[in-house]
């Protein structure tokens, strides 16, 4: 690499470049789902209406919070990590993997619920987004967790060579999760 | 307090119990709720990219391009909401 790239904080951004173009990608992918909802709601509105009161609001809102408190977590973790506290960052990087497996959990319940109800992939439009996005961004939780667990261990060991760097990009994913959770949120389970 | 990451954090949880509260109680006319809902999950979004993930610290491309895609992205539910 030139002394030009090298020095110009625009290659740079903390997590590093391939990861914010990774989360770039997934925002704008999301985000497309997230508009084709509110667009296909707008057509079916009495549907969405209806089939958004079978979503829990206060379930909802206790899953964001989780997920916020998740991510401070992870935030101080990188923080604490950066001054040298590495016992604390592990402490706080456990409790990030603690936030997001109780994020799993809630939403594993939400879902038997709504399968119990039969409320299944195919039951109606409302229902084919809310499986697909919740779906497809649990599945980017659970690799976070993944993550953050292969993380973890490696730190545990004595010749750990986990540096700031590899946090700050361990941190932007999971905090990418967050991103796509605040959206996602009013978009399914309170506007309508 | 001077944490500026646990100030993020409170603030990040009283507006997601604003919009729980909002939407749970029809607190403003429906035709307002997508605009304000999506309004402040763009400012929970700015939080939490530029506190929790430090783009306070990133170059001026990455703050920009951010605050852009996810104002398009909070306007555009919204806006497709109305149909």
């Amino acid at each position: 690499m030139d002394q030009t790239t090298s020095n110009n904080p625009l290659f740079y951004p903390p997590g590093g470049i391939l990861l914010w173009i990774i989360i770039f990608l997934e925002l704008i992918t999301f985000g497309m789902g997230m508009v084709a909802l509110a667009s296909t709601g707008s057509s079916e509105p009495l549907l969405f209406h209806e089939s958004s009161l079978q979503l829990s609001k206060i379930f909802g809102t206790l899953n964001t919070v989780i997920l916020l408190a998740s991510g401070y977590a992870m935030a101080s973790a990188v923080h604490s990590f950066q001054k040298g506290k590495k016992d604390l960052a592990m402490r706080y990087l456990k409790w990030t993997a603690f936030g997001g497996l109780l994020f799993v959990a809630f939403k594993s319940w939400e879902y038997y619920e709504k399968l119990s109800l039969g409320l299944g992939l195919g039951e109606n439009t409302f229902f084919t987004y809310y499986w697909l996005l919740t779906g497809f961004h649990l599945i980017h939780v659970l690799i976070g967790l993944i993550i953050l667990s292969v993380v973890l261990f490696k730190m545990k060991s004595a010749t750990s060579d986990i540096d700031t760097d590899d946090l700050q990009s361990v941190g932007a994913f999971w905090h990418m999760c967050d991103l796509i959770w605040l959206l996602l949120f009013p978009a399914l389970y309170l506007i309508w | 307090m001077k944490n500026p990451l646990l100030l993020s954090f409170v603030f990040l949880v009283g507006l997601t119990l604003c919009t729980g509260l909002i939407s749970y109680f029809n607190l403003v006319p429906p035709g307002f709720i997508p605009v304000l809902l999506m309004g402040i999950a763009f400012i929970k979004f700015c939080l939490v990219a530029f506190e929790f993930m430090e783009l306070k610290k990133a170059h001026v491309f990455w703050k920009v391009a951010t605050v852009i895609i996810g104002l398009i992205l909070a306007a555009g539910i919204a806006f497709f909401s109305f149909g």
